[in-house]
């Protein structure tokens, strides 16, 4: 893992792909994973490239030349907690994300979810989907606004998504009554989200031995590594994650060494939550 | 009644006549009209296998549809199979591995630059789709390029659909930069449109870092529009439909598998999806956004497509279709309600 954070720290413009545009998710991840693996310095120029394209409202888009969508406001909030001297920018940004909330429906039949409840969406205008809403309740909790209805109801949506027998996919839980396939990647995250919360739910406990079942040699980067993070939130970090992470790290090298890949495996690498900013909790 | 009344006033039997050859009139510019309007060409092979002489069959499509191999040599063609959501456990609700490398094969042949590519439009993880659906191994052995269309750089053009509210429509570089996109659909019944064919596959033309997963924007500006302002709007399009092992009743994700042995190809993709949903036993009429896209990207009228290869109708074996108010009236005749 050494190896991967060399690499990041030599890396001036992060994208999905090695010669990849640059973009704010891959961005956040590198500059969490080289604040977290010690690496200050290279954090912080990440950190400014950030602010750098934070926009007057406090949002920050997925790529830098359109002025949309901007769910990558929750990751710059974790990558700026990361860093020293982004107070003002954590502000704006936090402002943002509590003005901006995805399109609610009434209850419908014909799906399995609430529509009702208020999340984050992935695009200006449409509904809260799962992985957005994720996303920001991380970064609520991080900026230590974890009490704060809006993070409340943010975990509630979590929940309410999750599928029946556990594991969660983009947000769908029955669809005409039918049930709709679990994704590791997407329960990962939803684990993360949901680390630290009083749940009795049957689902939490359903979705974490989905994915402990689901994390195998052929597990693809990006869910290997979300799946990691899930269970580890939850203490339940496999035995066998190192060999699974070697293994995924060499793909990668051989496929050209994608920053936002490497991040994912960087921070997947980190045996416990000391990846995960966190501030002092701010009673709204 | 005088002489004079006679000659001013048409009788009843002069009326007649001037009516018949109004509605004769009428009825003459209709058929000249239809004569005028423009045909499309959709090819059928029946009895077709994964491991069968794929390439030769979509050869025999193209040139039957009146393309020939200099109508690719030096240009860019961009494969775009359907993958969804895909699963192992679910081989029949993504396009064929073997389907997408014979294409790929004979655009080669042709001269052209082929590269497949996807948007996912339900994972994130897009290398997972890959993998799970056999394509990653297969495009690995066949030194295909993947482009993963939901990461990668886009750009913005003028919808000339216009039929959603959507100004514009955001593409994928390799899109935009590509000389034909070829629609590589899975046969399948689709629970909100009845059908997804080669015109809804375009949806994963579009690139999640603008859209989502699922690209929801498209959603709230209309499934039927959005499906016809995307195919408007891209490049000259083709398609190459995985009719082989096919999904009917709860689909495009959970249904059933139905084997069915067909390979279909077209230039026009409303009319090559309406073909199919004949075969399906569903009234293309009825599928909204065939509807939509009739006379405006092609024709889905029966007797504006020429069959080539295999006739449809001796191909007829209707899907299972949900039991669904909204999707009751799609279905021609035949064919079994589930639930």
């Amino acid at each position: 893992m050494d190896k991967s954070i060399k690499h990041l720290r030599s890396i001036d413009c992060c994208g999905y792909r090695a010669d990849g545009a640059w973009a704010a998710e891959p961005t956040t991840l590198a500059c969490l994973a080289l604040a977290t693996h010690g690496e200050h310095t290279a954090a912080e120029r990440l950190a400014q490239q950030l602010a750098d394209v934070q926009q007057s409202n406090g949002a920050v888009t997925a790529n830098s030349e359109s002025d949309s969508p901007a769910w990558t406001t929750s990751l710059a909030i974790l990558a700026w907690l990361a860093c020293e001297g982004y107070q003002g920018n954590i502000d704006r940004a936090v402002e943002w994300t509590l003005a901006t909330h995805g399109k609610p429906a009434p209850r419908n039949p014909q799906i399995g979810h609430d529509p009702t409840i208020l999340g984050w969406s992935w695009a200006a205008e449409t509904h809260a989907w799962m992985e957005p809403t994720c996303m920001f309740v991380i970064a609520l909790k991080a900026a230590g606004l974890g009490d704060h209805a809006r993070t409340r109801e943010g975990v509630r949506l979590v929940t309410d998504r999750l599928l029946p027998t556990g594991g969660s996919n983009f947000g769908s839980t029955l669809v005409l009554g039918q049930p709709t396939l679990p994704q590791v990647q997407s329960t990962g995250l939803a684990m993360l989200a949901l680390a630290g919360e009083t749940n009795s739910d049957p689902r939490v406990e359903s979705s974490l031995r989905y994915l402990a079942e689901n994390l195998i040699p052929t597990t693809t980067t990006a869910s290997l590594s979300y799946g990691l993070l899930g269970l580890t939130a939850h203490n339940r970090r496999p035995p066998h994650a190192e060999a699974l992470l070697a293994g995924a790290w060499e793909r990668e090298v051989d496929r050209g060494q994608s920053a936002y890949k490497l991040a994912l495996l960087a921070l997947a690498s980190v045996p416990n939550t000391s990846w995960l900013p966190s501030r002092t909790e701010i009673h709204a | 009644m005088n002489a004079q009344q006679e000659n001013t006033n048409p009788n009843r039997r002069t009326f007649l006549a001037a009516s018949g050859l109004a509605i004769a009139g009428f009825a003459g510019t209709k058929l000249i009209g239809n004569a005028l309007l423009p045909k499309a060409e959709v090819f059928i092979a029946r009895h077709q296998r994964y491991d069968g002489p794929l390439v030769q069959t979509i050869r025999d499509g193209l040139a039957a549809c009146g393309l020939a191999p200099a109508h690719f040599t030096n240009k860019r063609v961009l494969l775009k199979p359907n993958l969804v959501e895909p699963t192992r456990l679910i081989p029949h609700m993504t396009t064929h591995p073997a389907v997408i490398i014979a294409a790929a094969e004979v655009f080669r042949t042709w001269g052209a630059t082929v590269t497949v590519g996807e948007a996912p439009g339900h994972v994130r993880d897009t290398e997972m789709a890959l993998v799970e659906s056999g394509v990653s191994e297969a495009l690995d052995d066949a030194r295909l390029k993947f482009a993963d269309l939901n990461y990668e750089e886009v750009a913005w053009r003028v919808n000339r659909g216009r039929l959603s509210p959507l100004k514009g429509i955001y593409f994928p570089r390799t899109v935009c930069e590509a000389d034909f996109v070829v629609s590589i659909p899975k046969m399948k019944t689709h629970h909100w449109v009845g059908i997804t064919c080669s015109m809804k596959n375009f949806y994963g033309t579009l690139p999640g870092i603008k859209y989502g997963w699922p690209k929801n924007v498209l959603h709230h500006n209309g499934i039927p529009e959005t499906v016809v302002d995307i195919n408007a709007t891209l490049p000259r399009s083709l398609a190459i439909v995985d009719g082989i092992d096919c999904m009917e009743g709860d689909g495009p994700i959970m249904g059933s598998l139905k084997r069915m042995g067909l390979v279909l190809v077209g230039t026009n993709l409303p009319a090559v999806d309406a073909t199919a949903a004949r075969i399906m036993g569903i009234r293309p009429e009825r599928v909204s956004y065939l509807a939509l896209a009739a006379d405006r990207l092609g024709p889905i009228a029966e007797a504006r497509i020429t069959q080539r290869g295999e006739r449809w109708q001796d191909l007829v074996s209707p899907f299972q279709i949900l039991d669904e108010p909204h999707l009751r009236g799609l279905r021609a005749e035949g064919g079994e309600l589930v639930s």
